[in-house]
């Protein structure tokens, strides 16, 4: 019986410019920089109240929700047209990038410990409630992107660096699209391999993903170079059973097996526990936390304070229940790989309780305070001497009834355990076939225990001051 | 190369620039404003603002209040205020959320001088 091929996007009617027009992304790209622009401009000089400034509203209400919500939607559309790429972009039309990324720095341990730092920063220096900062953050996305990228050939910001970018890839393995080869037989006759080389001015994958042996979302940006690389104009944005690429264990091209990396189950931990760390800044319990640890330590430092937290929720926590389970598993199955390689082979399976995480936290923020949108857009085109006054200022009400959006939030996290379940499962019975339903249960109890702390943490209050004004 | 450095110099000065722009007026320091009671619970509150003008209760004014939180997100309300008299004027405001609030105070004297002030920040626990 013949296969039914995938429903491909740049074959739908009005997509089709993707994948023919060399300057697709440009034209994504530019309305984003534009943008970009207007909240640095405006997060520099506007008003320094967050709900009154378009670089904190966009930033940290409409982007973050729109894009969880897009990347499980559609595919990773933020990177697609990511505007720090393009000075970049334009830049390398003058300075052709010298140097060759270390050897010792292509792997995830950098990003990872980026994706920390900013996740830090954003508490430390409230960035939610913080125009100045915020523009700062965006600029020095621009310059990081540019400063890298003339001096480093290929593309590694995106690939090493850009913690957004890991955020996106991560959250894009449950994406129900992915870039890939329509016809497979084809590539097996192609001599010029394009898609990676590049083939006269157009460059090829700059990610080192060389399609043939690509699997999955990780680490491509969907920028579609290969796609306008490709003579053959065999590569498509291709629909796909959203996570099945968690369940692959083939050998990814430009990756390597995830499941052998412990630079890669790092930056799925920092991310998945991340997720429930985030939201617990963000919740009342934290400032009694906050208080216990001040009358403990006698030290009111707001980074001490901060650190004990994030040791205890990105070390400790994870290290105990990761541990553990793993110790279990060993024990039951008979299974003789050290801890953190069996860690390894697991870790992938937690993405989808993390992803869903992030969705129920951004989509509440997203829902919420859409519409607060329309007074910082109000007031910045009166700056302009254009009158909108018609537009509401008041009374904004949330995208959906308030009383949808708990449990949405709470389907989310329910999905999310289900598909960690599956996947946690399936690595199991591929591991071990001794005693498969016992070994499986350590990890079983950890998506459980997960899913219990992101239940409780959506639903409680949410409390937004700074950290020792409690 | 001089000539792409010089380009990168004045990009970078063009932005430092923008660090000690403000498109925001500062505070008119004329008007005196005070809270009776700050609030500090969650729910419907009502706020009395008393507002001298020196030494002067300011009256017959037209005052409105925005409420809103110090991150982005959360609707604002606005809200005309009701004079009582002896420059004082009240308001009542739903605090829906925990956190950090601000009030921005706007003023339309008799006179039809108009000003605006935000009050500082505070904890609703």
């Amino acid at each position: 019986m013949q296969q039914i091929p995938a429903i491909d996007l740049l074959k739908l009617p009005g997509l089709r410019w993707l994948g023919r027009w060399r300057y697709a992304r440009f034209a994504l790209q530019l309305p984003l920089f534009a943008l970009a622009m207007l909240m640095v401009w405006d997060g520099l000089t506007g008003a320094q109240l967050a709900p009154k400034n378009s670089a904190t509203v966009i930033v940290w209400v409409h982007y973050r929700g729109f894009l969880m919500l897009a990347l499980l939607v559609v595919g990773n559309l933020f990177c697609m047209a990511c505007p720090f790429m393009l000075p970049r972009n334009l830049a390398r039309r003058i300075i052709k990038p010298r140097f060759k990324w270390p050897t010792w720095l292509r792997n995830k341990w950098l990003a990872a410990g980026l994706l920390v730092l900013f996740f830090f920063a954003y508490e430390r220096f409230d960035l939610w409630a913080s125009p100045w900062w915020t523009a700062i953050l965006i600029v020095s996305y621009f310059a990081a992107a540019l400063l890298i990228d003339s001096s480093f050939q290929g593309a590694p910001f995106c690939k090493y660096v850009c913690p957004l970018g890991q955020f996106n890839m991560l959250s894009s393995t449950l994406s129900p699209i992915e870039v890939a080869v329509r016809q497979p037989q084809r590539c097996q006759t192609c001599a010029t391999k394009d898609c990676i080389v590049g083939r006269d001015d157009q460059p090829g994958c700059e990610l080192w993903l060389f399609q043939p042996k690509k699997v999955g979302n990780l680490d491509c940006t969907m920028c579609l170079d290969c796609i306008h690389a490709c003579p053959h104009d065999n590569i498509g944005l291709l629909a796909r059973v959203p996570g099945q690429e968690l369940i692959s264990l083939q050998p990814r091209s430009g990756i390597g097996k995830i499941e052998e990396r412990s630079d890669f189950s790092l930056l799925m931990l920092v991310f998945t526990w991340g997720a429930l760390l985030n939201a617990f800044g963000m919740i009342s319990p934290v400032y009694s936390f906050y208080n216990w640890l001040t009358t403990q330590f006698a030290i009111t430092s707001e980074t001490f304070l901060l650190s004990v937290v994030f040791i205890l929720a990105l070390v400790i926590e994870p290290v105990v229940l990761l541990g553990g389970a793993a110790w279990l598993f060993r024990r039951i199955s008979g299974h003789n790989e050290r801890l953190i390689a069996i860690i390894n082979r697991f870790m992938k399976g937690f993405l989808p309780i993390g992803i869903a995480m992030w969705t129920a936290h951004y989509a509440f923020h997203f829902i919420i305070g859409f519409w607060t949108i329309l007074p910082v857009l109000r007031s910045l085109l009166a700056e302009a001497g254009i009158n909108f006054s018609w537009m509401p200022v008041t009374g904004l009400s949330p995208l959906v009834p308030q009383a949808m959006i708990y449990p949405f939030q709470m389907g989310m996290i329910l999905l999310g355990s289900v598909l960690s379940a599956v996947i946690t499962w399936q690595t199991t019975t591929t591991i071990t076939k001794q005693r498969q339903r016992w070994a499986w249960l350590p990890w079983a109890l950890v998506i459980v225990a997960m899913a219990g702390s992101a239940m409780w943490l959506l639903s409680q209050p949410m409390d937004m001051r700074g950290i020792l004004e409690g | 190369m001089l000539f792409r450095y010089g380009q990168l110099i004045l990009l970078s000065l063009m932005f430092l620039s923008l660090l000690g722009c403000s498109r925001t007026p500062s505070d008119d320091p004329r008007l005196l404003m005070s809270l009776e009671q700050t609030p500090n619970a969650m729910g419907i509150q009502t706020i009395v603002l008393v507002i001298n003008d020196g030494s002067t209760p300011l009256d017959n004014a037209k005052v409105q209040i925005e409420a809103t939180m110090t991150h982005a997100g959360m609707p604002s309300q606005i809200v005309q205020m009701q004079a009582l008299g002896a420059g004082k004027y009240q308001a009542s405001i739903d605090f829906s959320m925990l956190g950090e609030w601000v009030l921005i105070v706007n003023v339309t004297e008799a006179n039809g001088a108009v000003m605006q002030r935000t009050l500082p920040a505070f904890n609703i626990q």
